[in-house]
C-alpha cells in the first residue's frame, strides 16, 4: 500500500535522526600513547598542555615555562584523537569543546576553514601581520639569519587583541577593533613605514563611514602663504609717485627688530628724494655689460611651467591674493584664451561644455584619460592615490605548504593566506580589498574561504586589463 | 689723522663719527689690513671684532660703518681712503627691519617667510645689499636661504653657475659666506643672454628645490629667501627678472637705482608683490670689463687656491674613457631647418656629448651628480669643479686640476665656457 507524501517525507526524516545519531555516537579509536593532556584556561582562552606530542612541531607555543596551544589548534587535535582536554578535572566531549572554544575571535567558520586545510595537509597558523622581512632581505637571504626573538611575544598579542575583540558585538564596533587591533600589532613589529599609514586610514575611515566623507588628499610642495600687509609694513620707497620732489620720512623701526649693535639715529631718517633721483639714475644709465648689446634674442616661453606671458596682459584681467591663485588664474586665462580662438570655441558659448579641451589633444590616451569619469584602478597602480579605504577585514589565516624542515620560529614567507567570509555576507568592497592589498603586498596570494554550513569553497580576486583596440601613442 | 710711518708699510688712523663710513679700496697686488681699535663697526652688516687684524688681498673695495662712532687702523697701500657722511644705510637697516616685522608674522602664523629679489643694473652693489640683508638676518638669529642667479660674478661657487645656500652665519669680513654644502647648477656661460632658455628652465628648477628644502626646515621657510640677480635689466633679461618672481613667489622686489626698471616691474608684477626703489650707495664703484674679467678669474682661482692660497687642489691624470664629457645646448638654428614639431628651444636645453679634442685644454669643467644615461642630467645639481689643464691625445687621457684626490666621485662632466689658465 503506498503511503502518503506525508508520511514518506516523515520516515525519511526520522531515518535521517537515526542515521545521525548513530554517526556522532560512533567511537573513535585511537591510541592511549598518542593521547596528550591538556588543560583548558577559559580566562586567556589557551589550553595549557601537560605533556607534548608530534603535532607541536607546527601548532602551538611556548608560555613562560608552559606549553599552550589555541583554541582551534586544540579543538582539531581533540576530533583527530590526539589529544584530551580536561577543565575543572573532567575530559571534555567534542561537543563541549565545540561550544567553549569557539567564539568571537575564532568562529565556526574559521574552525571548519582551519580543520578543511589541516586534515588536507597544510601548516596553517593564525596570521602574523605582514612579514617584517623585505623582498630585498629575502632576496640576499637575510631572513634565514634573523633571529626572531619576539615571536612568540607576537603570538601572545594576537591572542589578547583577539580577546578585546570578543567582547564587542558583531557591528561596526567590531571592524573598529579589528583595525585597532592592527593598530596595536603593527608598532610592535619592525615593518616598513609604509605599513603604518594603513591602520590610521582604516581607523579615520571607520569613523566616517556613517558620515560619509572621505578625507582630502594633501597637496605636495604647498607652502602656506603669509598674507603681507604692506600698510603696516613700512620698506622705504623713493620710488613712491608722491613723493617725487618731497623728502621721505621714515619711521625708526622698534628695537626688537634690529640686530645689536645696530642703532638708527633719527636724524637720518628724513631722506631728500629729489637729491638722490637726479643723482642716481643717469650716470649708471644703460652699462649692460653682461648683455653684450645683443637684444635680438628671439625669444619664446611656451615651453617654461613659470612663464608669466604677456604679463602686463594678464596683470589688468587677473585678480588674485597670492602666487598659486595668480598662476593658476593665468594658467586658465591661456586656455580660456586659447579655446576661444580655436576653430571649436562655439562649443564653449552655452551652459553644457565639453570635457576635454583642444590643448588636452596631444596624443589619444590622455584625451581618453580625461574622458573616463569612473577611474580605473590597477593593482600595481600607485596606492597614495587612493583614499577609498572603508573599513579592513581580517585575514585569519597563514598557510604554509607541508615541510618537514618547517620552523615555528622561523616561518618565513607564507605560501597563501586566508579570509574567512561566511557565504550569507555579502562579498568585499573594492575599498577593503585595497586596504587587504595593501597589508600584504608582499606577494603572497590572498584566498577568501567561504563557508556554506560546512562546505567550503576558496576563491581568489584576480586584476585582469581587458584589450583596448585603440593605440594610445 | 695720524700717520706713524713704522717698517714698510704706512700705518693710517682714522676716527669716524657716527653713522658715517670709511671707504677704501686695495691697490692690486697689495695687501691692506684693518683693526678696529674703539667702539663698534660693522663692513657689510658683518660686526668687526676688537683689536682683530682682518686682511684683504689687491683689488678688495669695502666700506667700515659704524652707527655709534669708533676708531680704526689701516695698514698698506690703499688706493683711496676717504669717509662718507652720506649713506643709503638707514635705508638699507630700515629695509631689514620691515623684513624682520615679516618674518615674526610668519612665525606667528606657521607660514611661508619673506622672499626678496634684489635687482638692478650693474654695478649697484646689489651683491653688497644681499649681504647686508643677509647678516642682519642672521644676527637676529635666523637661518634665510640666499639665492645667488648672477652668473657673472659667482658668489656661492664659481662664474657659470648658479646656486644657493641656506646661510646661518654672519659672512667672515675677508672669506664671504662660509660655503657648506650649496646647491649649485651649472650654466656654463658668464651671461644669462649666451642660453636665455636654460637660464629659466634652472631657475625654475632651483626655486623649486628652495621650495623643498623650506618644506623640511621650519627654521629656513619663516627666515625667508634673498634673491641676487645678475645685471641685465633689459630685454630678454627683463623677462628673466618677471620668471624669477614668478619662480619663487617673491613677495618684495628691491630695486636699486634704476627708476624705469622699478615702473616697468611696478606694471607688470601682481598686485601682491611690493616694489621698492632704493638708491646705491655713493661707495659703489664701477668695474670696467679688464676688472670684471680679472675678478672672474680670481674667484675660480679661489676656488682652488682658497681665499689666502691655503688650499692645495690635486692634479692627476684621467682617461679619455673614465668620463663623459656633455656641453648643454646645442648651436641655435633657424626653425626652418628643424624636423617637423621640434622647436629650437628644445636645442638650447639638449645634452651634448663632447669629442675628446685639444679645445678642451684650459677648461672649467663642472662634476655633475647625475649619472650616464639619466635624462634630467641638465637639471641636476653639481658636486664640484675642476680643469682640464692638458689633454694628451697620445695617450689619451686628460690632465686635471682637483680640489679632491683621486678617484672624480661621479663621470659625468659638463663644460662651461670659462676658461682658467692654472697659472701661479
Amino acid at each position: 500500500m503506498p503511503l502518503t507524501d506525508h508520511g514518506y517525507k516523515t520516515k525519511n526524516w526520522r531515518k535521517f535522526f537515526v542515521e545521525r545519531r548513530e554517526v556522532l555516537q560512533e567511537e573513535k579509536v585511537g591510541r592511549i600513547g598518542a593521547l596528550c593532556r591538556g588543560e583548558w584556561k577559559p580566562e586567556e582562552r589557551v589550553i595549557e598542555l601537560k605533556q607534548t606530542g608530534k603535532f607541536f612541531h607546527h601548532m602551538g607555543y611556548a608560555e613562560g615555562d608552559h606549553l599552550c596551544l589555541y583554541p582551534e589548534e586544540a579543538l582539531f587535535l581533540m576530533e583527530v584523537c590526539s589529544l584530551e582536554v580536561y577543565y575543572a578535572g573532567l575530559s571534555l566531549s567534542i561537543q563541549q569543546a565545540y561550544s567553549m572554544f569557539l567564539s568571537e575571535s575564532m568562529t565556526l567558520g574559521e574552525y571548519q576553514t582551519y580543520s578543511y586545510l589541516s586534515r588536507l595537509g597544510y601548516i596553517v597558523m593564525r596570521h602574523s601581520g605582514p612579514s617584517s622581512v623585505t623582498a630585498y632581505e629575502r632576496q640576499i637571504r637575510l631572513d634565514q639569519h634573523i633571529s626572531d626573538i619576539s615571536y612568540s611575544k607576537k603570538r601572545k598579542n594576537m591572542d589578547d587583541a583577539g580577546n578585546t575583540a570578543s567582547k564587542l558585538s558583531k557591528t561596526e564596533e567590531s571592524l573598529n577593533a579589528q583595525s585597532s587591533e592592527l593598530c596595536d600589532k603593527i608598532p610592535d613589529q619592525t615593518s616598513d613605514a609604509t605599513h603604518n599609514d594603513i591602520p590610521i586610514a582604516s581607523t579615520e575611515k571607520t569613523d566616517k563611514l556613517e558620515a560619509g566623507t572621505l578625507p582630502k588628499k594633501s597637496v605636495q610642495h604647498f607652502l602656506p602663504y603669509t598674507m603681507w600687509n604692506f600698510d603696516e609694513i613700512n620698506f622705504p620707497d623713493i620710488g613712491r609717485k608722491d613723493l617725487q620732489t618731497h623728502t621721505l620720512q621714515m619711521m625708526p623701526p622698534r628695537k626688537n627688530l634690529l640686530p645689536s649693535g645696530v642703532k638708527i639715529n633719527p636724524n637720518s631718517c628724513m631722506v631728500d628724494v629729489h637729491k638722490l633721483h637726479s643723482s642716481g639714475e643717469n650716470a649708471t644709465g644703460d652699462n649692460d655689460e653682461d648683455d653684450d648689446g645683443d637684444d635680438s634674442h628671439i625669444y619664446t616661453t611656451n615651453n617654461l611651467t613659470y612663464s608669466l606671458m604677456n604679463a602686463s596682459v594678464m596683470k589688468a584681467q587677473v585678480k588674485a591674493k597670492n602666487w598659486s591663485e595668480y598662476k593658476a588664474e593665468c594658467r586658465k586665462m591661456v586656455t580660456d584664451f586659447r579655446v576661444e580662438q580655436s576653430p571649436v570655441g562655439v562649443l564653449w558659448q552655452g551652459e553644457v561644455t565639453p570635457l576635454v579641451t583642444p590643448d588636452m589633444a596631444s596624443c589619444t590616451g590622455n584625451l581618453l584619460e580625461h574622458l573616463q569619469v569612473i577611474e580605473n584602478i590597477h593593482q600595481n597602480k600607485k596606492k597614495e592615490k587612493l583614499s577609498v579605504v572603508t573599513g579592513s577585514r581580517k585575514i585569519s589565516f597563514d598557510v604554509f605548504k607541508p615541510d618537514s624542515n618547517f620552523k615555528k620560529s622561523q616561518p618565513g614567507l607564507p605560501d597563501h593566506r586566508i579570509c574567512v567570509i561566511s557565504s550569507s555576507e555579502k562579498p568585499p568592497d573594492l575599498g577593503q580589498l585595497i586596504g587587504l592589498q595593501k597589508q600584504c603586498s608582499d606577494g603572497v596570494p590572498l584566498h577568501w574561504s567561504v563557508v556554506d554550513h560546512g562546505d567550503i569553497a576558496f576563491y581568489k580576486y584576480c586584476y585582469t586589463s581587458l584589450p583596448v583596440d585603440v593605440t594610445m601613442g | 689723522m695720524a700717520e706713524d710711518k713704522g717698517e714698510d708699510k704706512e700705518k693710517v688712523t682714522h676716527k669716524l663719527e657716527p653713522d658715517t663710513e670709511l671707504r677704501f679700496e686695495v691697490e692690486a697686488g697689495a695687501t691692506v689690513q684693518l683693526e678696529l681699535t674703539k667702539g663698534l663697526a660693522e663692513v657689510f652688516g658683518t660686526e668687526l671684532i676688537l683689536n682683530k687684524k682682518c686682511t684683504f688681498q689687491g683689488g678688495s673695495k669695502l666700506a667700515v660703518y659704524t652707527f655709534h662712532g669708533c676708531t680704526v687702523t689701516l695698514t698698506g697701500k690703499t688706493e683711496s681712503a676717504y669717509i662718507a657722511k652720506e649713506t643709503p644705510m638707514t635705508m638699507y637697516v630700515n629695509t631689514h627691519a620691515a623684513l624682520e616685522q615679516m618674518r615674526q608674522k610668519a612665525d606667528e602664523e606657521f607660514t611661508r617667510g619673506p622672499r626678496v629679489m634684489v635687482v638692478g643694473p650693474t654695478d649697484v652693489g646689489k651683491s653688497t645689499v644681499c649681504r647686508m640683508l643677509l647678516n642682519y638676518a642672521v644676527r637676529m638669529e635666523r637661518a634665510p636661504i640666499y639665492v645667488d642667479l648672477d652668473v657673472g660674478q659667482g658668489n656661492i661657487a664659481i662664474p657659470g653657475t648658479i646656486g644657493a645656500l641656506i646661510v646661518e652665519r654672519p659672512a667672515s669680513v675677508e672669506e664671504g659666506f662660509s660655503e657648506v654644502a650649496p646647491l649649485v647648477f651649472h650654466f656654463g656661460h658668464k651671461s644669462p643672454g649666451d642660453n636665455l632658455t636654460l637660464y629659466d628652465l634652472l631657475i625654475s628648477q632651483l626655486a623649486e628645490m628652495v621650495n623643498l628644502r623650506c618644506e623640511s626646515n621650519k627654521r629656513a621657510n619663516t627666515s625667508g629667501v634673498v634673491i641676487n640677480t645678475c645685471g641685465w635689466v633689459r630685454g630678454g633679461g627683463y623677462h628673466s627678472i618677471v620668471h624669477t618672481a614668478g619662480a619663487f613667489e617673491v613677495d618684495l622686489v628691491v630695486v636699486l637705482d634704476q627708476e624705469r626698471l622699478y615702473n616697468e616691474l611696478k606694471r607688470d608684477l601682481p598686485d601682491f608683490v611690493k616694489v621698492i626703489l632704493q638708491p646705491k650707495s655713493g661707495g659703489v664703484v664701477e668695474r670696467s670689463k679688464e676688472t670684471r674679467e680679472e675678478s672672474r678669474d680670481n674667484r675660480i682661482r679661489q676656488y682652488f687656491y682658497g681665499k689666502k692660497n691655503d688650499l692645495f687642489p690635486h692634479t692627476f691624470e684621467v682617461k679619455f674613457n673614465e668620463v663623459k664629457i656633455y656641453k648643454i645646448g646645442a648651436p641655435s638654428l633657424p626653425d626652418s631647418c628643424m624636423p617637423i614639431g621640434m622647436v629650437v628651444q628644445d636645442n638650447k636645453t639638449k645634452l651634448v656629448p663632447i669629442q675628446p679634442s685639444q679645445s678642451l685644454s684650459n677648461r672649467v669643467l663642472s662634476i655633475s651628480l647625475g649619472e650616464v644615461g639619466d635624462d634630467d642630467i641638465v637639471t641636476t645639481n653639481v658636486a664640484g669643479f675642476i680643469v682640464i689643464t692638458q689633454v694628451d691625445m697620445d695617450r689619451q687621457s686628460y690632465t686635471l686640476l682637483s680640489p679632491s684626490p683621486r678617484p672624480l666621485p661621479r663621470s659625468v662632466l659638463l663644460v662651461s665656457d670659462i676658461p682658467f689658465m692654472d697659472i701661479k
